[in-house]
C-alpha cells in the first residue's frame, strides 16, 4: 500500500464499516438459517435474565441517581487519560528527554489514578455505593393489655380449623 | 472556519437564552452545558488555526462540565426532596 | 510505520519538558497542600464513622501541619526572590513568580491558618459533625486559589478557578438546613453560569490573541491589534466569571441570599479568603498590560464602571436592610468596590501594600462579625438587643461596626485612608477616576448610617432586664483578640509611605 494512501481516520471508517458488515452478516445468516418457534418468553425483552417490568420510559427510583452520578464522574475523568496515553511510552519523546519522560509521565498517571481511587474508596466507605434497602418498619405497640391476653382471645375466637394447624 | 465559529455563537446564544428565560433549574443546567460546548467548539477551531495542542482545553472543559453537572444534579435531588419542585423563581423563602 | 510526532514537535516538547522538570521544585508549597488534602481523604477513608471528636482533632492537626509546611516553603520562595530582579521571574510557561503573587499566597495561607485556630477553639467547646469534610474542602479551595495565582496560562487559570469554585460550593453545603439549600442552589447555578460566560470569553480571547499564555508579550501585542468591539465583548465575558467571585455589581445577585442561608463559618471563609487571590490576580494582569495603553484603557474603564456601581448599589441598598447577614452581604459588595480602587490604580506605586492591608483588615473584621453572629444565632440587627451581652462581646461588635465603616480608632480607618490617598494619585489626572474617588468618599459617609445601627442596638436599646444571657463561647475569645488587634493596629501609625 502506498504510504499515506489511507489517513488514520479512514482506517477508523474502514473498521466501522467492517464491523457493521460483520454484525449484519451474522444477523442475516441467523435470519436465513435459524428455526422460528416464537413463544411469550422468547419475545420479551432481554434484561440480563431479570423479568422485564414496566416501561423503559417510566420513572426510575432515585437511588439510581447517586450511583449514576458517581459513575459518570469517574468515567469522564478517565477521558483525561487519553491524551496521556498518546504521549506516554513514545520512543522518540523518551529519547529526546534522556529517559526522564517515561518515569515522569508514569508517576503523574499514578498520582492521578491514585487520587481517583481514593475518591472511590471514600464513596465506598461512606456507603454511597451500597444499594440502600428500604428498612421495613416493625410497628411496635405499647399497650397496657398484656400480650398473652390477646393470644387467649385469638385462640378462643379463631375458627377451629386454624386451631388445629 | 467562520461556519464553525457561527455554530459556536449560535449554541452560546441558545444557551444564554435558555438561562435567561427558563426558570427550571434543570433547564439552567442544559443552558450552561450548551454555553460550555460553544466555548469548546471555539477552542477546537482556534486550536486548528494556531496550536493543535490547545485542543486539550476542550477535554478539560468537558471534565469540569460533568463535575459541575453532578453537583447541580445532586443539589437538585436534595432540593426536590424538600420542596417537591425545582423552580428557581419559587425558591423565595429567603427574601422577605 | 509513520512517525507519530514531527521533529520540531519533539524538539519543543523536549524544551518544555525540561522547563517543567526543572520547576517542579517551585511547586513545593502546593505539594504541601495537596499532601494535606490527601491525608484528610485517607483519614476519612480509614474510619467507618464519619465524625467524632478524635477524628476532628486529627483532621485539624493535618490541616495545620500542611498549612505550616506551605507557609515555610512560601517564605523561602519570597526570600529567594532577587531584590533587583525583573518584575517577573518565570519558572516555566505554567507558573510565574512575582512578589505580590507570593505575598497574596502567604495571605491566603494565613487566612486559612486563622480558620484552623478557630476550628480548634470550637472543637474545645463542642465538636462539629462535618469537621473532616469542612477542612478537606477548605484546603481544596485554598489549593485552587493558590494555583490560580501561579497560573500563566488560561487553561491552568480555568482549572484552578473551577477547583476553588467547586470547593466553595461544598463548603457552603456543609449542614443540612432547608433554607441553606435554596441559597446554595442559587449560588451554584449563578456560579456555573458565570464560569460558562468566562470560558466563552476565554475562547474568544484565544481567537483574538492566537495564544492562551498571558505571560507572553506576544499575547498582549496580538490582543491589542484585535478589533476593539470584539475585544470589549471578549474581555467583558471573561470578566463575568471574575466579577462573580468578587460579588461585584452585575453579578452580585447571589450574595445576599447566599449570605442569609449559609452557615456562618463557611461564609466567613468564602466571603473573605478567595477575594485576595482574585484581586491579586487582576492586579498582576493589570501590570502585565501596562505596556499596552489601549488594552489598559478598556480594562480600566470596565473595572472603574463596576467599582462605581458596586459602591453605589452596595451602600444604598444596605441602608434598607434589617437582617444582619444581608447587611454584611451588601457591605461586602461595597467593600469590593473599594478594593477595586487599588486594582485599577495598580500602575501607581504602593498599590500592593494598600491593597493587602485593606484586605487583611476587611477579612479580619468580617471574621469577627461572623464568629460573633454564629455563636448567638443572630439574624436581625434588632435581635442584638435581646441578648444580655458581655461587655467584651459588645465592644467587639462595636469594633466590627467601626472598622467596617472606617472610623478612626480602628484599623479600618487606616485601610480606607490608605486606599483613598493612593487612589488620589490616579484621580488627580483622570476624569473617570476622579468621579470614582468622589463617589467612594461620599458613599463611605453614607455607609456610616447603616453601620451605626449595630452599636446603637447594642448600647442604647439594650433590654437588659428581659434579655436572655448570651452564652460564653469558645470562639468568642479569638474573636475578641482579633478585635483588640484591629484597635491596636492604629498604634503602629500610618503604615504606607
Amino acid at each position: 500500500m502506498q504510504h499515506g494512501a489511507l489517513s488514520s481516520f479512514s482506517m477508523i471508517l474502514l473498521f466501522i464499516i467492517g464491523s457493521a458488515l460483520f454484525l449484519l452478516g451474522g444477523l442475516f445468516a441467523a435470519y436465513l438459517l435459524a428455526p422460528r418457534k416464537p413463544n411469550h418468553e422468547k419475545l420479551s425483552t432481554y434484561e440480563c435474565g431479570e423479568q422485564p417490568v414496566g416501561h423503559a420510559w417510566g420513572q426510575f427510583n432515585f437511588r439510581f441517581y447517586t450511583l449514576a452520578l458517581i459513575f459518570i464522574l469517574f468515567e469522564i475523568e478517565t477521558v483525561l487519560l487519553f491524551p496521556w496515553a498518546i504521549v506516554f511510552g513514545q520512543k522518540e519523546l523518551i529519547e529526546a528527554t534522556q529517559g526522564r519522560w517515561a518515569w515522569f509521565a508514569f508517576i503523574e498517571a499514578l498520582v492521578f489514578i491514585g487520587l481517583l481511587l481514593a475518591g472511590l474508596l471514600y464513596a465506598w466507605r461512606r456507603g454511597f455505593l451500597d444499594w440502600a434497602r428500604p428498612r421495613p418498619k416493625v410497628p411496635s405497640v405499647h399497650s397496657p393489655v398484656p400480650h398473652a391476653l390477646y393470644e387467649n382471645v385469638n385462640r378462643r375466637y379463631s375458627p377451629p380449623s386454624k386451631q388445629k394447624a | 472556519m467562520q461556519f464553525f465559529l457561527g455554530i459556536g455563537a449560535i449554541l452560546f446564544c441558545i444557551g444564554l437564552g435558555i438561562v435567561l428565560t427558563k426558570r427550571q433549574a434543570v433547564m439552567w443546567l442544559v443552558g450552561i452545558e450548551l454555553m460550555l460546548n460553544a466555548a469548546n467548539i471555539n477552542m477546537v477551531v482556534f486550536s486548528k488555526l494556531y496550536d493543535p495542542t490547545n485542543q486539550l482545553f476542550a477535554l478539560f472543559v468537558m471534565v469540569i462540565a460533568v463535575a459541575e453537572a453532578c453537583i447541580i444534579l445532586a443539589l437538585l435531588l436534595m432540593l426536590y426532596k424538600q420542596h417537591k419542585h425545582t423552580n428557581i423563581d419559587q425558591l423565595n423563602e429567603l427574601k422577605h | 510505520m509513520k512517525q507519530l510526532f514531527s521533529n520540531p514537535f519533539i524538539e519543543s516538547f523536549a524544551h518544555r519538558f525540561e522547563n517543567i522538570y526543572q520547576s517542579v521544585g517551585f511547586l513545593l508549597p502546593e505539594a504541601a497542600l495537596l499532601a494535606g488534602i490527601v491525608l484528610l481523604l485517607l483519614l476519612a477513608i480509614s474510619t467507618r464513622k464519619a465524625y467524632g471528636l478524635r477524628l476532628a482533632f486529627w483532621a485539624v492537626a493535618i490541616m495545620m501541619a500542611s498549612l505550616f509546611a506551605q507557609l515555610f516553603f512560601l517564605v523561602g520562595q519570597l526570600r529567594s526572590l532577587p531584590d533587583e530582579a525583573p518584575l517577573y521571574l518565570m519558572a516555566d510557561t505554567l507558573c510565574v513568580f512575582h512578589p505580590l503573587q507570593i505575598q497574596a499566597r502567604i495571605a491566603l495561607n494565613l487566612g486559612a491558618l486563622l480558620f484552623g485556630v478557630v476550628f480548634l477553639f470550637e472543637l474545645l467547646g463542642h465538636y462539629r459533625k462535618e469537621s473532616v469534610e469542612w477542612l478537606f474542602w477548605a484546603l481544596s479551595a485554598l489549593l485552587g486559589l493558590d494555583l490560580l495565582l501561579l497560573s500563566a496560562h488560561f487553561l491552568t487559570f480555568y482549572m484552578s478557578f473551577e477547583l476553588s469554585s467547586i470547593a466553595t460550593y461544598f463548603l457552603l453545603s456543609v449542614g443540612r438546613q432547608r433554607r441553606q439549600h435554596e441559597a446554595l442552589m442559587k449560588y451554584v447555578l449563578f456560579g456555573a453560569f458565570a464560569s460558562a460566560l468566562m470560558l466563552y470569553g476565554i475562547s474568544w480571547i484565544y481567537g483574538l490573541a492566537g495564544s492562551i499564555e498571558f505571560t507572553q508579550a506576544a499575547f498582549w501585542q496580538h490582543l491589542q491589534a484585535a478589533p476593539s468591539l470584539w475585544l470589549y465583548i471578549a474581555w467583558a465575558l471573561f470578566a463575568a466569571g471574575v466579577f462573580f467571585k468578587l460579588s461585584v455589581v452585575p453579578f452580585h445577585f447571589w450574595a445576599p441570599d447566599a449570605y442569609e442561608g449559609a452557615p456562618a463559618m463557611s461564609l466567613a471563609f468564602v466571603s473573605a479568603i478567595p477575594k485576595v487571590a482574585i484581586l491579586a490576580f487582576m492586579m498582576l494582569l493589570n501590570s502585565r498590560m501596562a505596556a499596552f495603553a489601549a488594552l489598559q484603557t478598556v480594562w480600566g474603564q470596565l473595572l472603574m464602571a463596576v467599582a462605581l456601581a458596586s459602591l453605589l448599589l452596595g451602600n444604598f441598598i444596605a441602608l434598607r436592610q434589617h437582617n444582619l447577614k444581608r447587611l454584611l452581604a451588601y457591605s461586602t459588595i461595597a467593600h469590593m468596590g473599594t478594593l477595586l480602587l487599588p486594582v485599577v490604580a495598580a500602575g501607581y506605586e504602593g498599590a500592593e501594600e494598600v491593597f493587602l492591608y485593606y484586605w487583611a483588615v476587611y477579612a479580619l473584621t468580617l471574621f469577627v462579625a461572623f464568629a460573633l453572629a454564629a455563636q448567638q444565632q443572630i439574624d436581625q440587627i434588632a435581635d442584638l438587643r435581646r441578648f444580655n451581652h458581655t461587655t467584651g462581646a459588645k465592644l467587639a461588635w462595636g469594633v466590627v461596626a467601626f472598622s467596617l465603616a472606617g472610623l478612626p480608632p480602628t484599623a479600618g480607618f487606616l485601610a480606607k485612608l490608605g486606599v483613598f490617598v493612593h487612589f488620589w494619585k490616579m484621580a488627580a489626572s483622570h476624569n473617570l477616576a476622579l468621579l470614582l474617588w468622589v463617589t467612594a468618599l461620599l458613599s463611605t459617609a453614607v455607609a456610616l448610617a447603616y453601620y451605626i445601627k449595630i452599636p446603637y442596638a447594642l448600647f442604647f436599646k439594650q433590654e437588659s432586664e428581659a434579655g436572655a444571657p448570651a452564652g460564653a463561647d469558645a470562639a468568642l475569645l479569638p474573636a475578641m483578640m482579633i478585635a483588640l488587634l484591629l484597635v491596636l493596629a492604629i498604634l503602629w501609625g500610618y503604615p504606607f509611605a
